[in-house]
């Protein structure tokens, strides 16, 4: 039997695995239980603007040389599947995207998406990103990532299908957008490994 | 003869706007408009580091993460990409106060009466003071301190501001965008 890893392990296994690199994170439960599990400043909680997780991700890392991670989720991809073009557009090294899929728009209602029927891995290569892959398994995410982010080459998507069952994200984000957007900018800025290009 | 000194005219402001926007910034993104084209071209032939996105809402959320990583991108789009990217404009650089450049076409103003285009003309300058964008037009008289406004005014107050360009401000008329089929 193939039991799909919850939202709650993935996002505590890509935490672990980011210490040193900027991480996004999309509109809804996904920032909120991010933040309620670790609050650091390399994070940025989009709470609003669903479906510019990615959009933001790639403007940082085509103006650093560090590798950056996108928390994204099937329906705020879907919602703004343009978004993949920026792949081939900015063909930056490091930019590690990664869907996790509970097949529904949790924050909403659990109401369905329309990924069961879309093949993102597909999606993802024929928009021009240099490797796409699902991953099943925390093991495989936890591989997987760290190797994306000790050798990047070139934009990197990975599809994770995970278990679709509702669980409290934890409270509403504590920082305003404004110190988080200064708080992650502070922190870029002092990291030897992010210089800007 | 008319017709050779409003080219010159506007050839001259091609040279003014891009050597003050390559000036001010050291990337542009964003969707392309028959009324910036010799704008879009002039900066292209200058060298800048210049990137047609499909859609404006994300090149605006791309300026958000440029800006985050110490980048210097200005963001250009038609009035009717304005519209697309009213969201990301309210729900993500107003409240993060990012500073997003935005240069802005205003078509359905002016000598554009084209009938799909009336409605963002008559919405644009509504809905940027609804949002608390500040804004002014890119005036033939002081282009370059016009653009440079832009600039400081984004980097010292921290949020987003943005230039219009009128329809007749590089020569564009509909007349001519029959002959071109430019859009």
């Amino acid at each position: 039997v193939n039991i799909r890893p919850c939202r709650f392990d993935v996002l505590k296994t890509v935490i672990r695995l980011t210490p040193h690199t900027p991480v996004v994170f999309t509109t809804g439960y996904t920032s909120r239980e991010a933040h309620h599990l670790a609050d650091r400043p390399n994070h940025f909680y989009m709470t609003g603007s669903m479906g510019m997780a990615g959009a933001i991700g790639m403007g940082i890392a085509a103006s650093t040389d560090t590798p950056v991670v996108v928390v994204d989720g099937d329906g705020a991809l879907l919602m703004n599947l343009s978004m993949l073009l920026l792949a081939q557009q900015y063909p930056t090294r490091g930019f590690v995207h990664l869907v996790l899929d509970n097949g529904t728009f949790d924050s909403t209602g659990g109401q369905p998406t329309a990924s069961p029927g879309i093949d993102l891995v597909t999606l993802a290569r024929a928009t021009g990103y240099a490797q796409a892959a699902q991953l099943t398994t925390l093991a495989q995410l936890r591989d997987e990532v760290s190797a994306h982010l000790a050798r990047p080459a070139g934009p990197y998507l990975a599809h994770i299908p995970i278990d679709p069952t509702t669980t409290p994200p934890g409270p509403r984000i504590a920082i305003t957008p404004a110190d988080n957007l200064r708080r992650l900018s502070a922190w870029i800025s002092s990291q030897p490994t992010c210089r800007p290009r | 003869v008319t017709r050779s000194i409003v080219a010159g005219c506007a050839h001259s402001l091609v040279d003014v706007v891009a050597t003050a926007l390559i000036e001010s910034w050291v990337d542009f993104a964003g969707t392309p408009c028959g009324i910036l084209a010799p704008l879009l071209d002039g900066l292209t032939e200058r060298g800048a580091s210049l990137t047609y996105i499909h859609r404006e809402d994300i090149a605006v959320a791309f300026a958000v993460g440029a800006h985050l990583a110490g980048g210097h991108l200005c963001v250009f789009m038609q009035n009717s990409g304005f519209g697309q990217s009213v969201n990301v404009l309210a729900s993500l650089v107003e409240p993060c106060r990012a500073p997003v450049p935005m240069i802005v076409s205003m078509r359905g103003t002016g000598a554009d009466t084209t009938p799909e285009n009336r409605g963002m003309g008559r919405t644009t300058i509504p809905v940027l003071q609804a949002l608390g964008i500040p804004f002014r037009r890119l005036s033939a008289e002081h282009p370059t301190a016009d653009i440079t406004w832009l600039s400081s005014q984004t980097r010292n107050t921290g949020g987003p501001a943005a230039v219009l360009v009128e329809p007749e401000y590089f020569g564009w008329s509909s007349q001519r965008e029959h002959q071109t089929m430019s859009f």
